[in-house]
């Protein structure tokens, strides 16, 4: 949350810098074109990039100090130079050498990504370009390139900085740009360059271009850009409309002419390469807390072994040589330093308790999970779009496992983003036979049943869902109002910002639209017959069918004068057009109470008829706008229009103005009729909903829609709601708010609206609070709408709205902004510390997924800033299951079994070394070989866990599908909480009870049938033993499910430690002057009591743990025991991970909609879903999204449907390309 | 008692694997013997060196060697305790070299142990491989209590035999207040008697068998029908509550 609002804080800093009036000089970037003299005075940066952390100095410093920053690196560290003193037990190479090993791994892989990152750097900074030097073209590479120079960028090329467009070999001075390195849009992108600047093509021109430009300093927001160009006395405002950025790519223009405006790091794509904080499960967090226990009792056991150690010193024992000469650690004559001493050495004899390998292993686990599963599981491959699943971290599978709250976006993720042109209302006529599952799952609930009039597929047009013979072919001409329905279909063909690509024909074209419900409106204009072919910056052109007389059909040129942008605010768009006959109109289209309040009052007899049909249309879940238009007067227009470019070229408060302009001409309009889009769901949603809930997953929608819209979805499609349900609704929108907006007051608005959100939770609360006491049973929703969860999200009103959203089984968040979702998402992971999961497809997601626990982007359709703010990208929806129930549960089953079991495994093998300390009066003397200890946790007990890890699994995949609620167990955290550590804890103490005693007695009296006695290395060469097959045979009782990995790793692991026993006990090590353990193990092994002990102790050890397998089985079985079983009994199909390799075919799964609808809903379906509004950039700065202009170009861009998968796949990355991802 | 009857020295509270004590030695010293590694008594201290010479062999463990000499009659005649053999091989082999021992300080006539403290003197014509008692010694003890062989009696022993020991008390534990005892033994081809091991034996067997018993009353008593899907938890709960 502090994230946030710092980075919000300094976005407003930000802001009032810029814009601050009194040091316009400190703020304001001056550049003379053209002109490298005059800029070097601002010493601007140039445009060589770098983006390495190391370079060769630093590297040895820098990357030490990186990996030392890791709390274990730094603790093995000070314990081999602890090792090094004469406190040590052991010899410091034994702890030197896996600390060198693990380190230098670590640093080579940094080297070589950093040497990457620098060769990447290379090829960039010398690319070259044409640069403007001396009246000429001249090759120079990117480094070399200062501000103020004048470039020129070939087809196909990169902009080697953000430039200033001047002008292009297209006509008209438009150049079209590819974005896909800046938000993964593979759609083409208008540029145009300002009139004045259309000429300087040629070099000629262009070396006599002398310009000054002014504006905003460097900064990170890819959409906004403000300055003037100033030529000779003339301002000109300029606008994103003509930045040229770096990372974006020239297509489809010969070339264009442009200056660099910011270079180097200054450019808006690297300014916008900031590091995503890296997330950490809470699992591995909890075990953050385990390593600290285990510091904890290491540090007991070597305090308590310390004190004794001091006072057990004493000169009485004269064999130890006491009396002259004696080290501090051994002088009885000062017991404190001794026992000081002593710590240190005890704390070294024990630092294996820690276990070095722990993360290590962790991470290799992980990582084998996402490459090998998750990634190749092909139940989560999406063949129609080819994309498989991918986990873009592996820090968080385990974290998948125990998520309970899910926050879905609606659109483009619970529904497919596929909008339908379905029914229409003109002139208070309903047309469109269609009928909507919304509509066909009512009627199956009211038992009236529509007869399945299937309308035969006939060459199903996308976007076009639209089956009625009255306005198809013409027929139109013959209903009660053609005149109107002429303007109906004009509006859908003229007011729109889609870009037409490809072919000029009906069957080819492809509208580039900025969100699909465009698409489908000018595609139902096309299907009416006023088909739209062509968009040139002034004009549109539409072929019209049928108007003059059926069959006929002509070319009309419509020429567009302006266009007021749709935005937040405004939610409406309106243009301006002349007819070729002069006639001049302005369209508008819009939500219905935005067009109603600004319809004339006489003149619009069907206005109750369409409102009502509004309704009916709201109830089928459509969506829908309202078309009307207005005939203008020259002269007002003329007059109009003079304010209008005043408020364009204003340098403050643009978009404010603007508003204010259009408010004055988008008045006094007639009603058309209204549009009804169907928004249709993706496969699989509401099953996969339903099992997720089954699981215990409760799952919120967050949703830049309108509160009907989102009930409507929650309701029908998802079954998240049904009437059964207590409705709790917030919202806004009430007469009593509303009356105090129109006095215009904001702070008393705010008041009002405070007051209202408090009073509600409250009441709410009360009464979720009564109704739990009470009736059992009854389901709680909470319905929100953005504006008041502004205020319900107050530090005073948050503990209410989260204990009251905990308790409700279904939360819908509607009309909320990214930030919004992002702070819901906060409330439940901070407040409640419940695992969250945002799943989400675009740019206003980006915040949420975040922000939660794990960000789930949907990959595929959309742009890909979703997906690369993500943990894991998955194509649809309902592959959720797959990933949470399967995979996560598996993950989380899997890691807490390693974790526990690291755990178990180095308290229970430090501990037998405490036991011997007892013994030893307390002088630290080891029990094992030093070797031994430090390849105890490397090598003999390494590779199994790691087997288990990858391996182990509870029950069958199959069966994790079918009983959702295994979840649960992930939810409640079952596999490791404390009790299970405490258990295992348990078992460690009991273990090297075992392991110390059985071995030592067993030497202690024994001897062997020649009458010779062992010694110290026998007993600890033995105890080691027995050690070693205990850990690994341990793993048995532990994991569920044993390969023939497991059989191998395990044994391999025991003989791997006979081997190098051999080896070790059979040559004499050079290196370490006491040969303790020459020969031994031979001697061991030739005694009777070694094969008496090995039998035994293993045995007596895992007794235990077996006892408690059995008990818990027996008499409290985990849900998993009981399934298990059943698999036994019954058999299991082979259910082993399909891959993707061997792609078959998934089993579709039929779209069942089992939601009921509320009857309440009497709502009108305005909702022309435009997210991009809420770009990914400017909610990273909080700043409120409503007030941004966007271009028609940026507008187009936003939302596409279509999308060139096969360019994406096989282009290869661009220059450029590391430094934005 | 059937020959060979071994004859065992026990030490009690005596730490013989104390820290300072396990790493006063020198391997390469007692089994190299040979110019460089002979002064290599680095880690003996504190009995490294004598005079400025190197000890061998050095270290606090050869120094505080076991010095109780034990003789044994029976009615007056002396049974012969063979004193040969008695260290593994492995050590006498690869761990003992021909080296003769040099600035022994027990060897010292009036040596700092003196006459009962303790500290065996070595004989200087005899090389360490074959000085056994030293070699026994040197294999360090695991726990404080310990048992050492001394030799073999290689003679049957009847019933009510009675044995005499004459025991020349030289080691000194009183200090600390350690125990010495005597101690005679037979061995069979499993080895020694060792009470320990058989004890855990039967007991881990004990447990067994009645847990195993107690398991199957329960299953007999209350049984749990295996992979009753009824038993799952989401399955119980509207039945409790």
């Amino acid at each position: 949350m502090a994230r946030w609002r710092s980075a919000s804080y300094k976005a407003r800093e930000r802001i009032n810098q810029r814009y601050a009036p009194h040091n316009d000089l400190l703020h304001h970037r001056t550049i003379y074109c053209n002109d490298l003299e005059k800029n070097k005075q601002f010493s601007f940066k140039g445009n060589s990039i770098s983006t390495t952390k190391y370079n060769v100095l630093t590297f040895l410093p820098k990357g030490l100090f990186e990996q030392f920053r890791r709390v274990a690196n730094l603790y093995f560290l000070m314990i081999s130079i602890l090792s090094a003193t004469p406190v040590s037990p052991v010899n410091p190479i034994t702890n030197a050498v896996p600390l060198v090993l693990v380190i230098s791994v670590s640093l080579i892989k940094e080297a070589y990504e950093d040497w990457k990152r620098f060769f990447n750097d290379k090829t960039i900074n010398s690319t070259m370009v044409d640069v403007l030097r001396d009246g000429h073209w001249r090759k120079l590479p990117w480094r070399r390139l200062v501000v103020g120079d004048i470039v020129k960028v070939h087809k196909d090329s990169f902009f080697p900085a953000d430039l200033l467009f001047l002008a292009s070999t297209n006509q008209d001075g438009v150049c079209y740009v590819e974005t896909s390195n800046l938000d993964g849009e593979t759609n083409l992108k208008i540029r145009k360059a300002l009139e004045r600047t259309w000429d300087y093509v040629d070099e000629e021109r262009a070396k006599e271009f002398q310009g000054e430009i002014q504006c905003e300093q460097p900064n990170n927001s890819l959409y906004t850009f403000t300055g003037n160009l100033i030529i000779g006395k003339q301002t000109l405002p300029v606008t994103p409309n003509q930045l040229l950025l770096r990372g974006c790519s020239l297509r489809n223009t010969e070339f264009i002419v442009g200056v660099a405006v910011f270079t180097g790091h200054e450019t808006k794509v690297m300014m916008n390469a900031m590091n995503v904080p890296s997330k950490r499960s809470t699992l591995e967090r909890r075990l953050d807390m385990l390593i600290l226990i285990l510091f904890s009792i290491l540090f007991i056991m070597c305090f308590i072994d310390s004190i004794c150690s001091g006072i057990f010193i004493n000169r009485k024992y004269w064999y130890l040589g006491l009396t002259s000469d004696v080290e501090d650690q051994f002088n009885p004559g000062n017991r404190f330093l001794v026992a000081c001493l002593t710590f240190l050495t005890f704390v070294t004899l024990f630092s294996p308790i820690i276990p070095i390998s722990l993360y290590v292993s962790i991470e290799m686990i992980k990582v084998f999970q996402v490459t090998q599963f998750i990634n190749k599981d092909v139940k989560m491959y999406h063949k129609e779009t080819n994309t498989p699943a991918l986990a873009r971290t592996s820090n968080l599978n385990e974290e998948l496992g125990q998520v309970e709250y899910i926050f879905s976006d609606k659109t483009g993720t619970l529904t497919r983003n596929l909008m339908e042109f379905f029914k229409c209302s003109i002139g208070g006529v309903i047309y469109g036979k269609g009928v909507t599952e919304i509509e066909k799952a009512a009627a199956r609930r009211n038992g009236t049943g529509i007869e399945e009039m299937e309308s035969p597929a006939e060459s199903h047009e996308k976007y076009f869902n639209f089956d009625d013979d009255r306005l198809m072919r013409g027929a139109w001409r013959n209903e009660p109002n053609p005149e109107l329905c002429k303007e109906f279909f004009r509006c859908l063909a003229v007011c729109h910002t889609v870009l037409p690509e490809g072919d000029e024909l009906p069957e080819k074209i492809v509208y580039q639209a900025a969100s699909p419900d465009e698409a489908a409106l000018v595609t139902a204009a096309k299907m009416f017959g006023f088909f739209f072919f062509r968009r040139t910056p002034t004009s549109i052109r539409v072929r019209e069918s049928h108007v003059e007389k059926i069959g006929r059909m002509q070319d009309v040129e419509y020429e567009i004068l302006n266009v007021l942008e749709f935005n937040s605010t405004r939610k409406r768009q309106s243009v301006i057009c002349r007819y070729p006959n002069g006639r001049l109109v302005l369209y508008c289209k819009g939500a219905d109470s935005v067009i109603y309040e600004r319809l004339m009052e006489r003149h619009n007899p069907f206005k109750d008829t369409n409102r009502d049909h509004l309704e009916y249309f709201g109830a089928a879940g459509l969506r829908t706008l309202c078309l009307a238009y207005r005939d203008l007067d020259i002269n007002a227009y003329e007059m109009w229009n003079e304010k209008f470019v005043q408020a364009k070229s204003a340098l403050r408060d643009r978009e404010k103005k603007l508003d204010e302009v259009a408010e004055l001409i988008e008045k006094d309009l007639i009603l058309i009729g209204s549009t009804a889009i169907e928004d249709k769901l993706q496969e699989g949603v509401p099953v996969c909903i339903e099992t997720l809930a089954k699981g215990g997953i409760k799952i919120w929608v967050l949703t830049g829609d309108k509160l009907e819209t989102a009930i409507n979805i929650a309701y029908a499609a998802c079954s998240l709601m049904n009437n059964g349900m207590k409705q709790f609704i917030i919202n806004s929108d009430t007469k009593e708010i509303r009356d105090v907006e129109d006095r215009g007051d904001a702070l008393e608005t705010a008041q009002v609206i405070e007051r209202y959100v408090a009073e509600r939770l409250n009441e709410s609360l009360r009464q979720a609070v009564e109704s739990e006491q009470t009736q059992t049973g009854l389901e709680l929703a909470l319905v929100i709408d953005g504006r008041c969860l502004m205020y319900a999200l107050d530090p005073e009103l948050r503990g209410t709205l989260l204990k009251l959203s905990v308790m409700c089984k279904a939360v819908v968040c509607c009309r909320v902004s990214p930030l919004q979702k992002a702070q819901v998402t906060s409330m439940i992971k901070d407040g409640a510390k419940k695992i969250t999961l945002s799943i989400g497809d675009g740019a206003n997601d980006v915040s949420m997924i975040q922000a939660a626990h794990i960000g789930v982007g949907i990959s595929g359709l959309e742009g890909m800033q979703a997906v690369m703010a993500s943990d894991f990208a998955i194509a649809q929806f309902r592959f959720l299951t797959d990933l949470l129930l399967v995979h996560g549960r598996l993950s989380y089953l899997r890691i807490s079994k390693v974790v526990a079991y690291f755990f178990y495994k180095n308290l229970m093998f430090t501990l037998t070394q405490f036991w011997f300390n007892l013994y030893t009066g307390f002088s630290g003397q080891r029990f094992y070989d030093d070797w031994f200890q430090s390849l105890y946790n490397v090598v003999f007990t390494a590779l199994p866990v790691i087997i288990v890890g990858i391996f182990d699994k509870d029950v069958s995949i199959t069966n994790s599908r079918k009983y959702p609620q295994l979840y649960k167990a992930g939810i409640e955290n079952i596999f490791f909480r404390w009790r299970i550590l405490i258990i295992w804890a348990i078992s460690a103490v009991y273990q090297s009870v075992i392991l110390f005693f059985f071995p030592i007695k067993a030497i202690e009296e024994g001897k062997n049938s020649s009458g010779r006695m062992l010694g110290l290395w026998d007993a600890g060469t033995m105890a080691f033993t027995c050690v070693v097959v205990t850990v690994n045979l341990r793993l048995f009782l532990a994991c569920n499910f044993i390969t023939r990995w497991h059989l191998i790793s395990i044994f391999g692991s025991i003989l791997a430690w006979f081997i190098f026993a051999f080896f070790y006990s059979g040559f004499r090590n050079p290196l370490d002057k006491q040969g303790n353990i020459y020969q031994v193990i031979f001697v061991i092994m030739g005694t009777w009591y070694f094969w008496y002990a090995i039998v035994l102790v293993p045995v007596a050890s895992l007794a235990l743990d077996f006892l408690h397998e059995g008990m818990r089985r027996w008499f409290a079985p985990y849900d998993y025991h009981i399934i298990q079983e059943e698999e036994k009994i019954k058999g299991v199909e082979r259910d082993e991970l399909l891959l993707v390799e061997s792609p078959r075919q998934a089993p579709e799964q039929s779209l069942e909609l089992t939601g009921l609808h509320g009857e309440m809903s009497k709502h009108t379906g305005y909702s022309f879903d435009s997210p991009c509004f809420d770009s990914f950039f400017a909610s990273q700065e909080g700043v409120s999204m409503s007030q941004r202009s966007y271009d028609i170009a940026r507008r187009a861009s936003m939302r596409v449907s279509r999308r060139q998968s096969s360019d994406l796949g096989s282009d290869s990355p661009p220059p450029g390309h590391n430094s934005l991802i | 008692m059937k020959k060979p009857i071994f004859v065992y020295y026990q030490l009690e509270n005596y730490y013989q694997n104390h820290r300072r004590y396990v790493k006063s030695r020198s391997d390469k010293q007692l089994l190299y013997g040979e110019g460089a590694s002979l002064a290599d008594t680095e880690t003996c201290k504190p009995k490294q060196l004598l005079d400025d010479q190197p000890i061998i062999p050095c270290g606090l463990i050869a120094w505080s060697l076991f010095n109780d000499t034990y003789s044994f009659t029976i009615s007056g005649n002396a049974v012969p305790v063979n004193k040969k053999g008695i260290s593994w091989k492995s050590d006498r082999y690869h761990k003992f070299g021909n080296v003769y021992p040099e600035n022994f300080p027990n060897n010292l006539p009036n040596n700092e142990n003196g006459s009962l403290i303790g500290g065996s003197s070595l004989d200087l014509n005899v090389p360490l491989n074959e000085q056994e008692d030293l070699i026994v010694w040197m294999r360090t003890a695991a726990l404080p209590t310990f048992r050492k062989l001394y030799g073999r009696i290689e003679q049957d022993l009847k019933a009510h035999t009675q044995l005499t020991a004459q025991i020349n008390n030289n080691y000194n534990t009183y200090s600390f207040r350690g125990k010495k005892k005597l101690v005679l033994s037979t061995t069979s081809w499993l080895g020694g008697k060792n009470d320990f091991l058989g004890v855990a034996y039967i007991t881990v067997g004990t447990v067994s068998i009645f847990l195993g018993l107690a398991f199957f009353i329960v299953q007999w008593k209350y049984p749990r029908p295996l992979g009753d899907i009824s038993y799952l938890s989401w399955n119980q709960k509207p039945a409790t509550s």
